[in-house]
C-alpha cells in the first residue's frame, strides 16, 4: 500500500483531506470513491460533517408535495419527481423531510420539535454515511478520519464512535498507518454565530495543550484542528458588520482575518510536519508557519464539489500538495 | 427556527455561514470601478472619425453595450451555476478540455495584464503628457508645452508606466486595506470628474469651442484666422476623407469594439463570484446594471462631445496630428482632456478633469493585477505554476510572489506595446473576447453535459422557450463575444487578422498549451497528475 523513497527508505504515504462537507450526501459518496481514484493511502474528513437545514416537503390534499428550494417554490408531481428531489437536498447537504401541513405547522410553530427533526435526521444521515462507507471500503481495511466541527453537535460524537467505518478522531492521538502521530480538535475560536462548539482562546489553548501533550513526534505530527491559525490567509473570510451583514468597500467585500490565536500560537510552539484545517470555506491554500505546512482543503460542498487535497508524507517532510475540485 | 427570509419555508439550525449577502450596490461599484470611463471616451474621440468616418458614436457606444449586455447575461449565468472566485477559469475546468481550459485562462489573464500595462501607458499618454501641453497650450508655455510632448515620448511613457505599474504593486502587496482606501478616492475623483465634464459638454456650445480654439491655437496658426477651419481642409487636402454626412453602418459597426472594449470591465464580479455570495440577484443586476449605465456614459459624453467638437474637426485633427500634416497639425496629441481644456480654457478645471481621466484609467491598474494574482495563485494550487506563486508572505500576508510576476509581466507587456509594433491597441482584447466566447458557447451544454452540477444551481428550475436558462443565456453570451470578436477581426486599426494578430492570439494560445503540457509533465514526474484535479469522482 505504502511506496518506498528509495533513496531514504521513508516510507511514503498519501493521503485526502477534505472538511466541512456539511451533509453533502454526493461529497460523503465522492469521498469514499476517492481511495481508488486518487490512489490514496488514508482519508480525512475534517469538521461540519453535519447540515445546517431541514427543507420540509409538505404534501398537499390533491396528492402532490410542495417545498421550497433555492429560494424558489417547488411543486412536486409524481413519486419519481419527489424522489428526484430528495437526493438533490440530500445532495447539497440539507435534510428534505415529507410532512403533513399539520406536521408542518406544529413543527415551524416549536422550536423544540425542530431541534429533534434535526438530530433526527442528522443522526440518520450519519447511519447512512456510515453503512454506505463499510461496504465501499470493507475490503480496503481502510477507516475515515473522522471529526466533528464548531458546528456539529455533540451527541453525534457517540454515532461517529460506534461506527465502523469512522475512526473517530476527536481529542484524540492516534497513530496513522505509515506510524506517525495525528491530534484532532474540532473545537474553534468564537464566532458570530455561537455554534455549538466554540470557546473563548484561553479554553481552546487550553484544550489544545491538553491534547498535544500526548504527541511524542512532532517532527512528523499531523496536527488536525478544525479552526485555521488566525491570519494565515487560510482563515479570511468576509468581514462582517453586527447584523451579520458583508462589509464592503469600493464595491469589494472586504475580508477579515477569523482564525484561532491559540491555534496559531500552538503551532509556532510545536512546530508539528501539517497542519489540516477547515473550518473558513474560502481560505483554500497553503501557509507556512514555522517548518509547519498549513492547509486548508476550503469547500463547495453546495455545488455537490468535493474540494480536497492529496498530501504525499516522507518521514519528516510534505513532498507533494495537491488541491484537487472534484 | 422558521426561516423567515423571503418566505422561505425551511428550518435552520444554529451554525456559521448565515450571513446576509453583499449587496447589489457592490457588486454594482465593483464592475463600473473596472469600466474605464476614461479609455473609452478618450478612445472614442480620438479615433472614431479619423479612423471610421461616417462612425456614429451614439451609435457605436450602444452596439457595443447590447453586445456586452448579451455577454454579461452568459456570465451572469455561468457565475450563478458556478458561484465560485476565478473568472473563466473556474468555468472553463468545469466544461472544457483542461489544456484548453487552462489555455484560455492564460489567454484572458494574458489580456488583462496588457490592458494594465496600456492603462499605465495612456495614464502618460492621455493623462501626464497631455495635462502638461495643456497647461502649456493655455499659459503660452513653450517649457510646459516640451515638458508635456517628451512625456508622450516612448521612453518616457515607458519608464512613466513602469513606475506606476511598480507603484500598483507595491500599493497590492502592502495589503488590501490601503488598496480599497485608496480606490474608493479615486473613484469619487472619477466620477465626480466624468460629471463636471457631461456638464461642461451639455451647456457649452459649437460656436464657445471654435471661438476659443481659435485663440488658443493662434500662436501655432500665424496669419491663419480660423485654426478649426483650417485643420479640417488642410486634412481634407492632405486626403483625409470625412463621413458623408450620414451614418456609416459598417463603420460604426467597426468602431464599437473600442467602447466594448472598456465594458468589458462591468461583468468583472465574476472573477470574486464566491466572495459575493449575494446569488443570483446580486450578479444580475449588479453586472447589467453596470452594463447599462456606463452605456449611456458613454452615449452621453460620446455625443455631447461630437455635438460641441464637430465630428469633421475631430477626424481631422487626429488626422493631422498623427500623420504630421503640414500647417495642419496642433502642437500635442488631440485628446478629449486636451479638448475640454480649451473649451473651457480654465487651467485649474482643465487640470481637475485631466486629473479624473487619470483617475479612471489606474483604477484599472491595481485592479487587473489582483486578478491576474488571483489567476497565478489559483494556478499554483492546480499545480499549473509553480508552487512558489501560491505562497503567501509571513509578513504582508499577500502573495508577493504572485503580485511581482504580474508586475513583470505587465512592463514586459508595457515594452512591446510601446517599443514594437506588435501588440497594436486592442488585439490582446479580441483574444480575450476569443475566450469568453468559447467558455460562453461551451455554457450552452453544460446544462445537458454536467446535468448533476447544473440541477444545484438556482437556474435549474428555470426554462426559457422549454430551455435551460443556463443554455440560453450562453448562446446569448456567445453571439454578443462572437459578434465583438468579428468586428475586432474585421478592424485591422484595432486587432484585425494580419499575420501579427493572428501570430499574437495564437502565440498566446499556444504559450498557454505548453506551459500546461510542461506542468503536466513535471508534475508527473512527481507523482501529481494535474487532470485529476478537474476530474469529477464518481459518487457511486
Amino acid at each position: 500500500m505504502f511506496g518506498k523513497d528509495k533513496s531514504s527508505g521513508k516510507k511514503r504515504m498519501r493521503i485526502f483531506a477534505v472538511t466541512d462537507i456539511h451533509g453533502s450526501d454526493v461529497c460523503f459518496r465522492k469521498l469514499c470513491n476517492s481511495l481508488d481514484f486518487y490512489k490514496v493511502d488514508e482519508l480525512i474528513l475534517g469538521g461540519d460533517v453535519t447540515g445546517k437545514m431541514v427543507v420540509p416537503i409538505v404534501t398537499r390534499q390533491d396528492g402532490k408535495w410542495e417545498s421550497t428550494f433555492t429560494g424558489k417554490q417547488v411543486l412536486l408531481e409524481g413519486e419519481e419527481e419527489r424522489k428526484r428531489f430528495i437526493k438533490l437536498v440530500k445532495d447539497m447537504g440539507f435534510y428534505p423531510k415529507v410532512m403533513s401541513q399539520d406536521e408542518f405547522t406544529t413543527i415551524a410553530a416549536s422550536p423544540e420539535e425542530q431541534t429533534k427533526v434535526f438530530r433526527q435526521l442528522i443522526s440518520e444521515r450519519l447511519y447512512e454515511w456510515a453503512d454506505y462507507a463499510s461496504n465501499k471500503l470493507k475490503d480496503r481495511g481502510v477507516k475515515i478520519y473522522c471529526a466533528p466541527g464548531n458546528d456539529d453537535e455533540t451527541f453525534i460524537d457517540e454515532i461517529l464512535e460506534q461506527s465502523g467505518a469512522f475512526e473517530m478522531a476527536e481529542g484524540k492521538r492516534l497513530v496513522l498507518a505509515d506510524g506517525r502521530e495525528m491530534i484532532t480538535c474540532a473545537w474553534s475560536n468564537p464566532t458570530p454565530w455561537q455554534t455549538p462548539r466554540e470557546c473563548s482562546e484561553e479554553e481552546l489553548e487550553s484544550r489544545l495543550t491538553s491534547i498535544v501533550a500526548q504527541v511524542q513526534d512532532f517532527s512528523t505530527a499531523i496536527f488536525n484542528l478544525h479552526a485555521p491559525p488566525y491570519n494565515s490567509k487560510l482563515d479570511e473570510c468576509p468581514a462582517l458588520d453586527k447584523d451579520l451583514k458583508v462589509i464592503s468597500q469600493a464595491g469589494q467585500p472586504v475580508f477579515a482575518p477569523v482564525g484561532s490565536t491559540s491555534v496559531r500560537r500552538l503551532i509556532e510552539n510545536y512546530q508539528p510536519l501539517l497542519g489540516l484545517h477547515g473550518h473558513i470555506h474560502e481560505g483554500k491554500g497553503t501557509y507556512t508557519l514555522g517548518r509547519t505546512l498549513c492547509v486548508n482543503p476550503g469547500s463547495c460542498y453546495t455545488e455537490g464539489v468535493l474540494q480536497g487535497c492529496i498530501l504525499t508524507l516522507e518521514g519528516t517532510k510534505v513532498t507533494n500538495v495537491q488541491f484537487t475540485s472534484g | 427556527m422558521v426561516d423567515a427570509l423571503g418566505g422561505k419555508k425551511v428550518f435552520l439550525r444554529r451554525s456559521s455561514g448565515l450571513i446576509k449577502s453583499a449587496s447589489t450596490w457592490d457588486v454594482f461599484i465593483f464592475n463600473v470601478g473596472l469600466v474605464s470611463v476614461g479609455i473609452g471616451v478618450a478612445n472614442m474621440i480620438l479615433y472614431s472619425s479619423y479612423i471610421y468616418p461616417g462612425a456614429s458614436i451614439g451609435w457605436s457606444s450602444l452596439i457595443g453595450g447590447l453586445c456586452m449586455l448579451l455577454v454579461g447575461l452568459g456570465m451572469v449565468a455561468w457565475t450563478i451555476t458556478i458561484p465560485r472566485s476565478g473568472g473563466i477559469y473556474v468555468f472553463g475546468t468545469r466544461i472544457l478540455w483542461p489544456p484548453i481550459a487552462f489555455a484560455l485562462s492564460f489567454v484572458e489573464v494574458g489580456a488583462w495584464l496588457y490592458y494594465t500595462s496600456l492603462g499605465s501607458s495612456w495614464i502618460m499618454n492621455i493623462g501626464i503628457g497631455p495635462g502638461l501641453a495643456t497647461l502649456g497650450i493655455l499659459q503660452h508655455s513653450p517649457g510646459l508645452l516640451a515638458a508635456g510632448e517628451t512625456a508622450a515620448k516612448p521612453i518616457w511613457v515607458f519608464l512613466g508606466g513602469t513606475a506606476f505599474l511598480c507603484l500598483s504593486g507595491w500599493l497590492i502587496i502592502s495589503g488590501m486595506r490601503k488598496y480599497f482606501l485608496s480606490q474608493k478616492i479615486i473613484f469619487s475623483i472619477a466620477v465626480l470628474g466624468s460629471v463636471v465634464l457631461a456638464i461642461l459638454l451639455l451647456f457649452y456650445r459649437q460656436s464657445d469651442f471654435i471661438q476659443n480654439f481659435n485663440s488658443v491655437m493662434a500662436p501655432y496658426f500665424p496669419g491663419v484666422t480660423n485654426a478649426y477651419q483650417n485643420i479640417i481642409d488642410t486634412a481634407k487636402n492632405a486626403g483625409w476623407v470625412a463621413g458623408s454626412g450620414g451614418v456609416d453602418w459598417w463603420q460604426t459597426f467597426l468602431f464599437a469594439s473600442w467602447p466594448f472594449m472598456a465594458y468589458i470591465g462591468a461583468a468583472f464580479s465574476i472573477s470574486i463570484g464566491g466572495e459575493i455570495r449575494s446569488g443570483g440577484r446580486g450578479q444580475f443586476i449588479g453586472i447589467i446594471a453596470a452594463i447599462i449605465v456606463s452605456t449611456l456614459a458613454f452615449i452621453i459624453m460620446g455625443v455631447l462631445s461630437v455635438r460641441v467638437f464637430g465630428s469633421d474637426f475631430l477626424g481631422a485633427v487626429s488626422y493631422n496630428f498623427f500623420n504630421g500634416v503640414q500647417g495642419g497639425a496642433i502642437p500635442s496629441a488631440p485628446w478629449i482632456t486636451l479638448l475640454i481644456a480649451i473649451l473651457v480654457r480654465n487651467p485649474w478645471l482643465a487640470l481637475f478633469i485631466n486629473l479624473s481621466f487619470i483617475a479612471w484609467i489606474w483604477l484599472w491598474i491595481p485592479g487587473m493585477q489582483i486578478y491576474a494574482d488571483r489567476a497565478f495563485v489559483a494556478w499554483s494550487f492546480d499545480r499549473l505554476a509553480p508552487d512558489r506563486l501560491g505562497k503567501v508572505s509571513e509578513r504582508t500576508h499577500t502573495p508577493i510572489n504572485a503580485i511581482v510576476l504580474a508586475v513583470i509581466g505587465t512592463i514586459i507587456l508595457l515594452a512591446l506595446y510601446v517599443f514594437t509594433p506588435y501588440f497594436t491597441t486592442v488585439i490582446m482584447i479580441e483574444a480575450a473576447a476569443f475566450s469568453w466566447f468559447v467558455v460562453l458557447f461551451a455554457g450552452i451544454f453544460f446544462p445537458y453535459r454536467k446535468k448533476s452540477l447544473y440541477e444545484k444551481s438556482p437556474l435549474a428550475h428555470t426554462r426559457v422557450l422549454g430551455l435551460p436558462a443556463q443554455s440560453v443565456a450562453c448562446f446569448l453570451g456567445a453571439i454578443g463575444a462572437g459578434i465583438a470578436f468579428i468586428f475586432m477581426w474585421s478592424d485591422n486599426f484595432a486587432a484585425g487578422h494580419s499575420k501579427y494578430s493572428l501570430a499574437v492570439m495564437g502565440g498566446f494560445i499556444l504559450t498557454g498549451l505548453i506551459i500546461y503540457a510542461i506542468m503536466y509533465f513535471y508534475r508527473k514526474s512527481k507523482g501529481i497528475n494535474v487532470n485529476e484535479c478537474f476530474k469529477e469522482i464518481p459518487c457511486e
